[in-house]
């Protein structure tokens, strides 16, 4: 071949090798700026760049909408459905990355002027006066061409040649697509909020626990330029402001919660620059520093809140009873109060007492009662009523897991010393042993019985195998108003022995092989059934959950918790069950103590204060 | 430390980089557009630009350099010219007027010699001159410190040192004639494909090169291109990819079992050699690209069957001019001489005929040791690779015995596999050397490669626990073994350039269009993907 055949060929090489490339990436479109004509998979896109992939999704959906939520990151804690409670319209929430108001004044921009707009939510955090117009390199963190007004040509060219491993990575994330989010595909789609499934079973409630379990989230470097965009933030929320006056749509500008971390970064004078300045242009919502401010479980990490907290925003915004929310929560500011305000979180910050929000409740765990305890799951009449003795003696309140929750979700009070008694798989023994010594010491209790085996006095289920006898319906409704009856499962607490199938369900755990879907379908039924079932018998569902033998993963979490169960129990003891008022999750995967016929009553005391 | 792999070049002038494609396209395009006589200001132009782009300040150092050795190679053809017709004038006074002229250029070359390599020497070994100074001091309960300067290395001040440095000397030996022009003599000493990692070029091979105004040509344009294509897919797929566990393993050596060791210091030797010979294929594709040809830096040095061949198939460029410039004149040197004699009086002739080259040797590669770097370890380098060849011929007469009576000759295939293999290994072990940070850091990985070589180390946990994944190692594998594949071949003399120019222009565009979709998916287009500084750009 000729010297200059091969030149020629060598162009046609790489015009095809960038054509290839270029394919790849319109095909795969990693960035959903193409149509994301293979995948169709937005979530994966807005990962990417939600600049870019939820634009790009609006442009297909705006129809769908008819108000915006817009801020970072932090804004995510916002939830569209939360807000949806409170006003009539269809939220969007359209937060991107970066705490950047200049792309928050061209989103509005945009959606404003292309879409129609009743309401926009404006989220501001501090981090809003730190940054402005940066123009970032990366292609992740670029504002689509629609809202920045780039040379469109340009835009799509650098689109198509962006980095190949952005297609390729698209195309293995493919494969390894999960039904719960995973780091690459975090967003819900239809919302544009992240899908915080996951995010959201994260145990929280014991403060050393969830410090260790989340290390360094919570420190912040010293920031030695205080805040210097103060002017261009407030001056885009201003410009923000005109174009809804322009357009005829309801602006709310919310000053979400800031983290301890986070608000003592900078001095009171900054601070106050930044509200001051603010309330010169528009009236806003703030929660900068709330009691919230003072306590790390009411955030994901330094700068983000959680949804729980937003969801306390949105309740004090729209003055809903039904949320818990501390005293102190956040103020309407106006250029009138804004100062009063200000002096008033500066000179008294509305640091609450742990003990005015929080409650350690210690769970004990018993199983079945003999009068011969062999077992550490066994336990004597005696030893049970020495035990409740002891309790009653040392001013312990027994308290249900229904208190629980109304503490956590409402504020209800919870009596002196509580101490949460259960008992796991529903036997006969409650009824004609516990029961009656509860009633002796005044204290109350909780069964999670096994569905399937409920009135199963002789045989396991519908075989031949002898069984330990369970207490039936009739008896625990005899029991109501001293034992309580939650959920061990209806039937994943089977005894392989006496199972005839292969498929054996010891726990809520996945069989091994089984696919995702199989198998949350078949947790989802069996917490049907078993609700189903407590319905049909005592007129209410079940509101907790002991996982069988204690075992349950993320994934077991997040499907009990999306079924509507507010409290998990497990039998770890490796931290302490400290209920936080306003966090949900201080309810999860809560530590259980077994107690044994050897246990002494200074051994049941340490147990309940370590 | 300049082995750190975190360093990476962020110079839009990279080589590695879109931007240099584009420089060079551009600069090759002006050069020929315009008339022959002119192309070489474009060359001087592209030059100047290029450098500048790295360090106005290094752009001052280099001149500097230039207009002194310019200046100095003026002076000795001055002297020479005054010789001439002082000689023309006083016939009588011949040898007088000779040496005189000699000693006067001679102190020419001394002085523009010390300059140059003083220059070189500020740079490169003063802040580490002054630490050990520091720490002798603090030896004897001096507690004065001296504060390192902290001067940046200036781009190629190695190779533009030897360079011009190679031209005064031949200046000096009348071998070339000084170049008048002083822009023309820049172009010479900045060249700037030899700026990265050399090769270092000869005057009377390289300048006429870059004035006679080269015209286009097809052909050369082609080679130039598959040079870079396959310099580019060496330092990206190989070399690259092989420094982080490198750096792994030899920073961290205490966390390893010798097995692991020994294969961080082989696995050392295939990234430099990727990494160096990748980096000259580009620079010498580049320098190509504008016709103009730039000295062989290698020749499948591990294919070398002893340690002389491998340093006459290794750094090539470096070889020779050590050779021409400080072996000989130092082999053949008065000195020598006079010891030569001595030791052949006392202890025989062979004495003193191995006398000035192995003592030539041991020096040669002191200084090959010490152009890489001040550090002790750097000695040990030299004296490794400088001993081994003097000991080889000093039982040169013994190994030819035992090969003899066992048999072995150079036809027989297995012992030639087992010499190029004792050479790599006789390599590998110098590169603990060459590669520590430090001799006591080399010493100790030598004690754990031999006191605790760790044979269960070995297993497959092993090799994915200095950085390198399952695929990582495919990859490499998959690179590594095209790698060696075509230096085979071509080791064994097959012609493959020439066999796939025969084959069908389908087969001719697969094979050019799969390494240009590497170098585009994985390197051009590929924004995380930042070329590793080369090895040889620091020294």
């Amino acid at each position: 071949m000729s010297a200059k055949k091969w030149l020629m060929m060598l162009a046609g090489a790489v015009a095809l090798a960038l054509a290839v490339c270029a394919g790849a990436n319109v095909l795969t479109d990693p960035f959903g700026v193409f149509g994301d004509p293979v995948f169709h998979w937005y979530s994966y896109n807005e990962t990417n760049n939600p600049r870019m992939a939820k634009l790009a999704w609006l442009e297909e959906h705006h129809g769908e909408y008819d108000s915006y939520i817009i801020g970072s990151s932090s804004a995510a804690s916002l939830e569209t459905a939360a807000l949806e409670k409170y006003v009539d319209g269809r939220f969007y929430n359209l937060f991107v990355y970066g705490s950047d108001t200049r792309d928050y004044r061209d989103l509005a921009a945009y959606v404003l002027e292309h879409y129609e707009v009743r309401r926009l939510v404006v989220n501001l955090g501090i981090n809003e006066a730190n940054v402005y117009g940066s123009r970032p390199e990366r292609i992740n963190d670029r504002m689509h061409a629609l809202a920045s007004g780039e040379n469109p040509a340009l835009f799509y060219l650098r689109c198509a040649f962006a980095n190949p491993r952005y297609a390729l990575d698209k195309a293995l994330a493919w494969g390894k697509d999960t039904e719960l989010p995973q780091t690459f595909d975090v967003f819900d789609v239809s919302s544009g909020c992240y899908d915080k499934r996951v995010r959201n079973v994260e145990k929280v409630g014991d403060p050393a626990a969830y410090a260790a379990a989340n290390p360094g989230a919570f420190y912040m470097e010293p920031d030695e330029d205080a805040l210097p965009c103060i002017a261009e933030c407030v001056r885009s929320v201003a410009e923000i402001r005109d174009m809804c006056e322009e357009k005829g749509a309801e602006l709310l500008v919310i000053c979400s919660p800031v983290s301890e971390a986070q608000w003592n970064l900078y001095d009171e004078e900054t601070l106050r620059a930044y509200r001051t300045a603010l309330a010169q242009e528009v009236d806003y919502w703030d929660f900068g520093c709330t009691p919230l401010t003072y306590d790390t479980r009411y955030f994901y990490d330094a700068t983000h809140f959680r949804t729980t907290a937003g969801d306390m925003v949105l309740a004090e915004i729209f003055d809903d009873p039904a949320v818990y929310r501390p005293e102190r929560f956040g103020a309407y500011v106006t250029k009138e109060n804004c100062q009063a305000w200000l002096d008033e979180i500066f000179s008294d910050p509305p640091r609450l007492e742990e003990s005015a929000y929080t409650a350690d409740v210690p769970i004990l765990m018993y199983h079945h009662f003999t009068d011969a305890p062999a077992q550490d799951t066994e336990v004597s009449p005696e030893t049970f009523a020495a035990h409740m003795e002891t309790l009653a003696r040392e001013g312990y309140h027994a308290v249900s897991f229904q208190e629980m929750i109304d503490y956590v979700y409402y504020g209800a009070p919870l009596p002196d010393r509580p101490v949460c008694i259960t008992m796991d798989d529903g036997y006969l023994s409650s009824y004609e042993i516990a029961c009656p010594i509860l009633r002796q010491y005044g204290m109350k209790a909780t069964v999670f019985a096994i569905g399937s085996s409920v009135g199963h006095t002789e045989r396991y289920k519908d075989t031949e195998f002898p069984i330990t006898p369970h207490f039936s319906w009739e008896q625990a409704r005899e029991m109501a108003g001293v034992i309580d009856f939650q959920s061990h499962t209806f039937d994943l607490h089977q005894w392989a022995p006496y199972e005839t199938g292969d498929r054996v369900r010891a726990s809520i755990l996945p069989l091994d092989g089984e696919n995702e879907a199989d198998w949350a379908a078949a947790v989802r039924a069996d917490l049907a059934e078993y609700d189903r079932l407590r319905r049909q018998e005592l007129g209410e569902g079940f509101c907790a959950l002991a996982y069988p033998g204690g075992y349950y993963d993320e994934a077991a979490e997040v499907l009990v918790h999306q079924a509507g169960i507010p409290v998990t129990v497990s039998i770890r003891t490796d931290s302490r069950n400290v209920l936080v008022r306003g966090v949900p999750q201080s309810l999860y995967a809560l530590c259980r103590w077994n107690v044994t016929e050897r246990t002494t009553a200074e051994e049941l005391l340490q147990i309940l204060e370590p | 430390m300049r082995w750190s792999s975190a360093w990476r070049t962020s110079n839009p002038m990279s080589i590695n980089s879109a931007g240099f494609l584009l420089f060079l396209a551009l600069a090759a395009g002006v050069c020929y557009l315009l008339p022959k006589k002119h192309r070489w200001l474009v060359l001087l132009a592209a030059s100047a630009f290029f450098y500048l782009t790295f360090s106005v300040r290094a752009a001052v150092y280099l001149l500097v350099t230039v207009a002194v050795t310019f200046a100095a190679a003026h002076g000795m053809e001055a002297i020479r010219l005054r010789e001439r017709a002082e000689l023309e004038q006083h016939r009588e006074e011949k040898a007088e007027i000779r040496k005189r002229g000699k000693r006067r250029r001679r102190l020419v070359l001394g002085g523009a010699l010390t300059v140059n390599f003083a220059t070189l020497a500020l740079f490169k070994y003063l802040d580490s001159w002054l630490g050990t100074a520091s720490r002798l001091l603090g030896l004897f309960g001096v507690a004065r410190t001296f504060q390192p300067l902290g001067l940046l290395l200036p781009l190629g001040i190695s190779f533009y040192i030897f360079q011009t440095s190679g031209y005064l000397i031949d200046v000096y030996r009348g071998r070339v004639k000084p170049e008048k022009n002083f822009l023309r003599y820049a172009l010479f000493a900045c060249w700037f494909p030899q700026m990265i990692q050399g090769p270092i070029n000869r005057f009377d091979r390289l300048q006429p090169q870059l004035l006679r105004g080269n015209d286009p040509d097809p052909a050369g344009i082609r080679a130039a291109l598959q040079l870079m294509i396959w310099g580019m897919l060496k330092k990206a797929f190989i070399a690259d990819p092989l420094a982080g566990a490198v750096a792994e393993l030899f920073d961290n050596f205490a966390r390893y079992q010798g097995a692991s060791l020994l294969l961080g210091s082989a696995l050392y030797c295939v990234q430099l050699y990727a990494d160096f010979s990748g980096g000259t294929d580009l620079v010498r594709g580049a320098s190509a690209l504008f016709g103009v040809e730039m000295a062989e830096n290698f020749n499948r040095p591990y294919f070398a069957r002893s340690m002389d061949e491998f340093w006459r198939r290794w750094h090539m460029s470096l070889g020779e001019w050590m050779k021409d410039y400080l072996f000989y004149p130092l082999a053949l040197s008065g000195p020598m001489n006079r010891l030569g004699k001595r030791l052949r009086a006392r202890f025989g002739p062979r004495a003193g005929k191995l006398a000035a080259p192995c003592l030539s040797t041991v020096v040669v590669f002191l200084m090959v040791g010490l152009w890489q770097g001040p550090g002790l370890s750097n000695i040990a380098y030299g004296l490794w690779n400088g001993g081994l060849m003097s000991l080889a011929m000093i039982f040169a007469p013994v190994f030819a015995r035992v090969n003899g009576r066992l048999g072995l000759d150079e036809k027989n295939l297995p012992f030639r596999v087992f010499q190029s293999l004792r050479t790599c290994a006789l390599v590998v072990i110098g590169r603990y050397f060459s590669r520590a940070d430090s001799l006591m850091q080399a010493l100790r990985m030598l004690k754990r490669t031999v006191f605790h070589f760790g044979w269960g180390a070995l297993g497959a946990d092993t090799f994915l626990s200095f950085g390198l994944s399952g695929s990582d190692w495919l990859r490499l594998g998959v690179a590594g073994g095209v790698l060696l594949g075509v230096e085979l071949a071509l080791e064994r003399g097959v012609p493959l350039r020439e066999r796939l120019d025969r084959r069908p222009w389908g087969v001719q565009f697969l094979v050019l269009f799969a390494a240009v979709l590497l170098l585009v998916a994985f390197v051009y287009l590929n924004t995380d993907y930042t070329a590793i500084t080369y090895v040889y750009e620091n020294v």
